[in-house]
């Protein structure tokens, strides 16, 4: 196994080595290290698959105002008048997924949930990352008692079943969207940190941040130039993943009816009112399903695209 | 775990056919099919084998020699590997297109390999008495206090010192050296015909390396087994190896015996070798002469000789067409255009202990081995 | 600085560095692992100074003692006749404008996130040397002088070769032009033909800009190739120390002995000519050193007086030190050895 893989670096290395003058006229010779993951990234079927549906979705999620209310209907917008005769209507050309109880097309209701669940994917994970770089470099850098207790409080969170954990933030600060960004938000940090530890540290320890130190180099350089640019690939990678979790969680929440309050919709919250007629109207269900489903497996497709990309460890092997 | 199948039988007791070697390598070709290209790893490789010998197989790194070790061993994974051609026949078996149920067999049996790294080649999870043992059950069929206690006695004729006591122990007790005992221990096993060492001694100390080698040499003798020895160090093979084939970007360069490559080389990449290593000397020292550039792709090949492009004697037919092996009439040869010019092997081949009719001094010789004193 | 002061002194160095990990290990734990112990040489400008030992004899440990990458526990180390420990960080930093450092690991010690030509130039940002266009122009040249295409300054290592990748560290390592370089076995992760380009390459960088060398490796035939002087490490100590002449021809230590008559030569006649010292067993730990001489638990010589007495670091010849109480020119008399 190991020996193909060794050849093939070396094979790959000595036709990128800069001995002969024909490799000098290389077609690209500044490559760089990003624009490489991005080639590799390319070769990655699912990976592109699931940067195009993702990039679909929030495209239709961002520009939903623009023509969803004209051609599908508004979300929200229940009349009286028509809402019996349009009641649970079957997946036509007119209603792409059919309608619910209150005659509301739900196309156009899973469009604006994916808004909303693709923001608190994002800001979750952002604020979960921002709050893990910051504790994890402070636990890596620093170490010692610093380490300890950060590492130890990470222990802690992590030791309680998350879900459960963030109802019951829920339940403490109220629900509503920002809470859900809150409470998800805060308490996703502690594998981020971990991650970014564990990068930071195993970075700290190369040769080429001794060498940045035997050159006289301050420790912020060694930060910004050696340690942040290498370590920061697994947390680009475990963030894309997380988003994919945020979203799930969100739409648990919701489905809870602790997260977004009717009757605006989130995944979750359709799921939740769909469900009760799984027998008769399955759609009800079944589509905004799918769309958790697609868009979940898509970030975490994504991430592994990207954790294999970016592994400048398959060039050096 | 399969039991001894009791209908195989040893390849290692049967004879080998009249006017044939005991392990015979004819013109092996393994490529690498990968997504940059055709990988030439092994390209026509062909030498012969017979009990007691030692065969050095010496090449940088990237010139095919392991991967030529892997394939007899029917090691490489295909794909991306493929042999394009060639035969390894071994007491007159083909090994190349053997059942992997037969392969099973011959590997650890009849022919045994010992990996460079002694660090990662040993289970962490298994206790050393286990490992070494596991060879005896698999190919022998012994019950599993027959393989201990076969395992003991081989810890201790590799040297492990209170065998009883080390053979319940885990491999992070045990130091690389001790490691690489392990690993000799667990190849010679099954009494292999065929010992194969792929850098055996790289990532040991040299005290240490020294001690290897001297044991897999001890071995031999007891054992009469073969010896392939793989190496990027010409002087680890200088006093152990009977034939040494030098390899260069998937090409056995030169071959021939110990004596022929080291004083009557005829390939400017052997000489290049040897005047690549400092030299002992103690009245001044000579200025290293490397070899100019580096490996060439095993991708692209250059068009003519492999090697013309760092050759320093390389003329407008070296790279313009490849060399055929210029046979001497012993079996010693050498891929190179000019290796029956003697005038040209005369005037640029490094001088050597026998041309200046002087074994330097480095060492005086008048020293017993020893053994540490038990202070 | 007077005209005789050597350009790095180092005396009684000692480093240890405590069992285990985590902040509570170095309070805690009483067991240290004593990885250099009381080592003291001199380098003088232009020379080079080589370290050989097997690995955890504790050679590297010393080069990044004196670099204070791992600064020692206790002991001086005066750079130009400055003790480096009372320097202040500014000091320090203008220390290491002139001792730089090589590492082992081409692979390892250039961040992959950096061109060579950033990775080279690095030293000079790093202490506010020239404009950008300036610097460019020297990596340009350091390129050059090192064997490798200017033309490449963009590219990335791991576009490179072992060799190359090892020619780009020397040029980071030259571009400040310094006084020391500390090369931590610079070539022992090469081919051997390569081995000796690097070699070469060391050589004539140092006839070029008068540079002093503290070589550290493994290899004795490498480190007598490029050194002036050479001094053996063993378990921590340093056990012998000469003019590469000298060790090479008349070791007096049983342990270079040794070491030279295990070190394999390509020449199947002179190595079956000699008879070779094979030293058993391995050596210990160094977290639980032997008493006295550290080597005697191997040494083929040894008496009961060795695992009493620590044998002094004397001097057996003019400039040759040596530790062993029974120090004496090759060969070791039979009459010597314990049975």
């Amino acid at each position: 196994m190991q020996y193909p893989l060794d050849l093939d670096t070396r094979a790959d290395e000595c036709a990128a080595a800069a001995e002969a003058p024909v490799n000098a006229e290389d077609s690209n010779p500044s490559r760089t290290l990003w624009g490489d993951a991005f080639k590799r990234l390319k070769k990655n079927r699912l990976a592109i698959f699931a940067i195009i549906w993702i990039l679909f979705v929030v495209v239709v999620a961002a520009t939903a105002d623009l023509w969803v209310p004209q051609v599908l209907g508004a979300p929200n917008a229940s009349d009286t008048a028509t809402m019996v005769m349009n009641s649970r209507l079957a997946p036509s050309l007119q209603h792409p997924f059919g309608t619910d109880t209150l005659g509301r097309d739900v196309l156009s209701r899973v469009i604006y949930g994916a808004r909303i669940s693709l923001t608190v994917g994002i800001v979750a994970t952002g604020i979960s990352t921002i709050i893990g770089l910051v504790l994890g470099a402070i636990a890596a850098y620093y170490g010692g008692l610093w380490d300890t207790i950060i590492m130890r409080l990470a222990d802690i969170f992590l030791a309680f079943p998350y879900t459960l954990f963030v109802i019951a933030m829920i339940a403490v600060i109220g629900n509503g969207i920002q809470n859900v960004f809150i409470a998800i938000g805060i308490l996703g940090w502690p594998s981020i940190a971990r991650v970014f530890r564990s990068a930071i540290l195993s970075v700290k320890e190369s040769d080429y941040v001794d060498a940045a130190r035997s050159m006289g180099a301050s420790d912020v350089r060694i930060i910004a130039r050696h340690i942040f640019p290498n370590s920061v690939a697994s947390i680009v990678v475990y963030a894309t993943m997380n988003i994919g979790g945020a979203i799930l969680t969100e739409s648990a929440l919701s489905f809870l009816g602790l997260g977004v309050i009717p009757p605006d919709p989130s995944w979750g919250t359709l799921i939740q009112e769909g469900q009760k007629f799984l027998q008769t109207e399955p759609w009800l269900m079944i589509m905004p399903g799918l769309a958790i489903l697609t868009t979940v497996l898509a970030f975490t497709l994504l991430g592994d695209g990207l954790r294999d990309a970016l592994d400048v460890k398959m060039k050096d092997a | 775990m399969a039991k001894k199948n009791d209908s195989y039988v040893d390849i290692k007791t049967q004879p080998v056919p009249e006017g044939h070697h005991l392990l015979e390598v004819d013109d092996l070709k393994m490529y690498f099919h990968t997504e940059d290209g055709v990988v030439h790893a092994v390209d026509g490789v062909s030498y012969t084998l017979d009990r007691g010998e030692t065969l050095g197989v010496v090449g940088e790194s990237g010139s095919g020699k392991s991967v030529t070790a892997m394939t007899i061993m029917g090691l490489i994974s295909m794909p991306p590997g493929k042999i394009e051609g060639g035969s390894v026949t071994y007491r007159g078996h083909d090994l190349l297109n053997m059942s992997e149920e037969d392969m099973q067999h011959v590997r650890g049996n009849d022919i045994a390999m010992i990996f460079q790294d002694p660090m990662t080649s040993l289970n962490p999870v298994y206790k050393i008495g286990r490992q070494v043992g596991e060879g005896l059950r698999l190919h022998r069929g012994y019950s599993k206090e027959e393989a201990l206690k076969r395992a003991t006695e081989l810890l201790d004729l590799v040297g492990i010192p209170e065998p009883e006591k080390r053979v319940n122990e885990y491999p992070h007790q045990f130091s690389g050296g001790m490691r690489q005992r392990v690993m000799i221990a667990m190849a010679l096993a099954c009494d292999p015909d065929i010992l194969i060492a792929d850098e055996p001694t790289t990532a040991l100390d040299v005290t240490i390396q020294a001690q290897i080698i001297e044991l897999m040499q001890e071995m031999q003798e007891k054992n009469g087994n073969a010896i392939i020895m793989i190496t990027h160090d010409l002087g680890v093979v200088a006093d152990m190896a009977d034939k040494i084939m030098v390899m260069y970007a998937g090409h056995p360069v030169e071959f021939g015996t110990a004596d022929e490559i080291f004083y009557e080389s005829r390939h400017p990449y052997t000489w290049g070798l040897i005047r690549s290593i400092p030299e002992q000397a103690t009245d001044e020292k000579k200025p290293l002469t490397p070899i100019h550039g580096n490996p060439p792709s095993l991708v692209n090949l250059p068009a003519g000789c492999a090697f013309a492009p760092r050759c320093p004697y390389a003329t407008e037919l070296c790279h313009k067409e490849r060399p055929k092996k210029y046979v001497m009439s012993d079996g010693h040869y050498s891929e190179c255009h000019y290796a029956d010019d003697d005038a040209f092997v005369k005037k640029f081949a490094p001088d050597t202990s026998r041309s200046r009719a002087t074994i330097p001094a480095a060492i005086p010789d008048d020293v017993e081995a020893t053994k540490g004193g038990d202070a | 600085m007077a005209e005789n002061t050597p350009l790095l002194k180092v005396e009684h160095l000692y480093k240890e560095f405590p069992t285990g990990s985590g902040f509570l290990a170095g309070k805690f734990s009483k067991k240290v692992v004593s990885a250099v112990n009381d080592i003291s040489f001199e380098i003088h400008a232009g020379e080079t100074f080589g370290l050989v030992g097997e690995s955890g004899c504790g050679k590297s440990t010393t080069g990044r003692a004196i670099m204070h990458l791992d600064p020692p526990t206790s002991g001086k180390v005066y750079f130009e006749g400055r003790d480096v420990s009372k320097m202040s960080k500014k000091e320090l930093k203008d220390m290491r404008r002139e001792m730089q450092f090589i590492f082992q690991d081409p692979y390892a010690s250039l961040n992959p996130r950096m061109t060579i030509g950033e990775i080279i130039s690095e030293p000079m940002v790093i202490h506010g040397i020239g404009t950008p266009e300036e610097r460019i122009e020297r990596v340009r040249e350091l390129l050059d002088v090192v064997g490798l295409n200017p033309e490449h300054i963009n590219r990335y290592p791991h576009e490179f070769s072992g060799g190359q990748r090892q020619r780009v560290g020397i040029a980071r390592s030259f571009i400040l032009r310094p006084k020391l370089i500390i090369c931590d076995e610079p070539v022992s992760a090469l081919d051997v033909s390569i081995q000796a380009q690097v070699l070469n390459l060391l050589k004539d960088l140092q006839k070029q800009y008068g540079t002093a060398y503290l070589f550290i490796a493994h290899d004795l035939s490498v480190v007598q190739h490029i050194s002036d002087r050479v001094a053996v490490m063993y378990l921590g100590k340093m056990v012998e120390l000469s003019d590469w002449k000298r060790l090479y021809a008349q070791p007096n230590h049983p342990y270079t002995q040794s070491l030279l008559s295990a070190v394999p030569i390509p020449d199947p006649d002179v190595q079956k000519s000699r008879k070779r010292i094979i030293l058993a067993g391995d050596p210990p730990s160094p977290i639980d050193p032997p008493t006295g001489c550290r080597f005697h638990t191997r040494c083929p010589i040894a008496q009961t007086r060795c695992s009493e007495e620590t044998p002094e670091f004397r001097e057996v010849e003019n400039g040759h030190f040596c530790a062993c109480h029974f120090a004496q020119p090759f060969p070791i008399k039979e009459t010597h050895i314990d049975l």
